[in-house]
């Protein structure tokens, strides 16, 4: 509990930061929906110039700009990426961060075995991706329902902003892993950045590519705004991915953790 | 008299790099034992496995009889450990992490913070990042010795304190062992472990090369001789055994002795001397001596 609390406090302005940053994309998006609205065959034409690499990287490939929640599962993709971000530093910073401040030595040799401090720093990173998704839901409800006019497609929309939830604990995960197996990260931000962008453009390329084969390396793909858009619900062979790369991940660090070195200065 | 730390064939590989090997000794329940070599020797590792901050390759180490991996978190409860850099939590004041230290402890620590704090002469309201080295060693010491530990650990523990403030935790340290506590102090610093401990384990390149009492370890007829001569010494005039460390400048020659001091009188007195000094070697001699002799 001590170090739950502790795992909380140390990463409470952050996320503060985080949800704050999650939320005005979300609002900063939405800004320019009236604006498609309004000319969406003029829109439409203009996007026909672009090339269709540019499109997916910049998350053109929705074309559903007419209805709100169709613009939004546009506008989505800039709040997962964020999402991704926020979620990658705290995989890779959770455990790293002890060893690179050189705190390890305090929190090692508390009476408290190495499974309880994953435990409960896991369950610090819950609660902040809990709230952050609870504080962006909100906010982005807010902003989307203001701006419908006639029905409000609320299931696609839940599905749509849940994924964020589920990508975020996904990119944890992958975040974790790495750094219980890397031998020491020197800072967090670059390999976080690395890592995000590296699946982003792989999800780009996924998109333009021919096969389908991409789409499984990288989790920016694995909740696809169009399919929801289209059937209201996941993908099952996503889900089941999804839920495989989350358990076996944590498991993962559970066993590399245990088992670490933790060296000196 | 029970030992508080038995090791056991204690070894650890890098990879391929050498950490310590088959590292054996026992630190019995209320003394005060040093542990010294040079930089690199192997101190820290050790410390650190039996601590099972790092996994032994091999051999095994036990903690008031129980296994120091296996029972980490229950050893843990009656350690307190210092480590050689002290570093925490960013933003933290001084008490907020004495608090979160001691919350781990299921014990009332409050009066042993403040006693500590006082005689240590550190403000609590402080925030750490605001404070100069020794008082960040400080903040360890009495993060290492508020839950009253039976066994305390040290490495390199004196590093950054003023010699005042060496004073003054030396005293607390001899105080928590009246109190009962078994201490284990590793040092690179020959003078202070001579002061404290009773018992010594000199470690180098990764190997025990000697476990002894302090006091041993200095009588043991060890003499540092110096003397003056306008003779010429032929080169091989003291190729005895227990002769090391032979020095000659000048007039002056100097060695350290082991061995039959009769031997040495009358090799000395054979020669024609203008000065003679007869003197216990301190630590630092001697160690330099294993440490010389082995390289």
């Amino acid at each position: 509990m001590n170090i739950y609390k502790h795992e909380l406090q140390a990463n409470i302005k952050t996320t503060l930061i985080w949800i704050f940053s999650l939320s005005s994309i979300a609002a900063v998006m939405m800004a320019f929906y009236p604006m498609f609205k309004n000319d969406t065959a003029t829109f439409i034409k203009l996007l026909d110039n672009i090339p269709s690499y540019m499109k997916s990287m910049l998350g053109f490939n929705v074309l559903s700009f007419t209805t709100s929640v169709g613009y939004y599962s546009f506008a989505f993709i800039y709040s997962v990426l964020f999402g991704a971000i926020q979620a990658m530093n705290l995989g890779i910073g959770i455990i790293s961060k002890e060893e690179r401040e050189r705190t390890a030595d305090f929190i090692l040799t508390k009476p408290v075995s190495r499974g309880k401090i994953l435990t409960s720093k896991l369950l610090a990173v819950l609660t902040i991706f809990i709230v952050t998704n609870i504080v962006y839901s909100a906010v982005s409800f807010l902003i989307v329902k203001s701006m419908t006019d006639g029905s409000f497609a609320a299931r696609k929309f839940v599905l749509i902003n849940a994924s964020l939830f589920f990508s975020q604990l996904i990119f944890f995960s992958i975040g974790l892993v790495v750094s219980v197996t890397a031998k020491k990260i020197k800072a967090v931000l670059p390999v976080s950045l690395g890592l995000v962008f590296a699946f982003y453009a792989i999800s780009a390329f996924a998109v333009t590519s021919k096969s389908d084969k991409l789409r499984y390396i990288t989790p920016f793909q694995y909740f696809k705004t169009d399919y929801i858009l289209m059937n209201s619900k996941y993908e099952t062979v996503f889900v089941v991915i999804s839920a495989a790369i989350v358990i076996a991940g944590i498991a993962a660090s559970y066993i590399l953790f245990k088992r670490r070195d933790i060296h000196s200065v | 008299m029970a030992n508080a730390i038995e090791i056991n064939n204690l070894t650890k590989y890098y990879g391929k790099a050498r950490g310590i090997e088959n590292v054996t000794f026992n630190v019995e329940e209320g003394e005060i034992f040093g542990f010294i070599g040079p930089n690199g020797a192997g101190k820290s590792t050790t410390i650190r496995t039996i601590l099972a901050l790092i996994y032994p390759t091999s051999g095994e180490a036990k903690i008031f009889g129980m296994d120091c991996i296996k029972h980490a978190p229950e050893i843990a409860k009656r350690v307190g450990y210092l480590p050689s850099e002290v570093f925490y939590y960013d933003g933290m004041k001084v008490k907020d992490l004495l608090n979160y230290s001691a919350s781990f402890y299921k014990k009332d620590c409050k009066k042993r913070i403040q006693e500590l704090s006082e005689l240590m002469d550190l403000d609590l309201n402080k925030k750490i990042d605001d404070l100069s080295y020794g008082n960040k060693k400080k903040v360890g010491i009495v993060q290492g010795l508020l839950h009253s530990p039976d066994l305390i650990i040290l490495d390199e523990p004196t590093s950054g304190l003023d010699p005042l403030m060496q004073q003054t935790f030396f005293d607390l340290l001899e105080a928590e062992n009246k109190r009962g506590a078994t201490v284990l102090m590793s040092s690179h610093i020959l003078g202070e472990v001579q002061r404290l401990c009773s018992r010594v384990a000199i470690i180098k390149d990764g190997t025990i090369i000697k476990l002894e009492k302090i006091s041993t370890l200095q009588e043991d007829s060890y003499k540092r001789i110096k003397f003056e001569t306008n003779d010429n010494i032929p080169q091989d005039y003291f190729a005895i055994s227990g002769v090391n460390d032979l020095k000659a400048e000048g007039k002056t020659h100097s060695f350290i002795y082991k061995g039959d001091i009769n031997v040495m009188t009358a090799k000395l007195s054979a020669l024609k001397l203008t000065n003679l000094w007869v003197d216990e070697p301190d630590l630092e001699e001697i160690f330099m001596h294993y440490y010389s002799k082995e390289a």
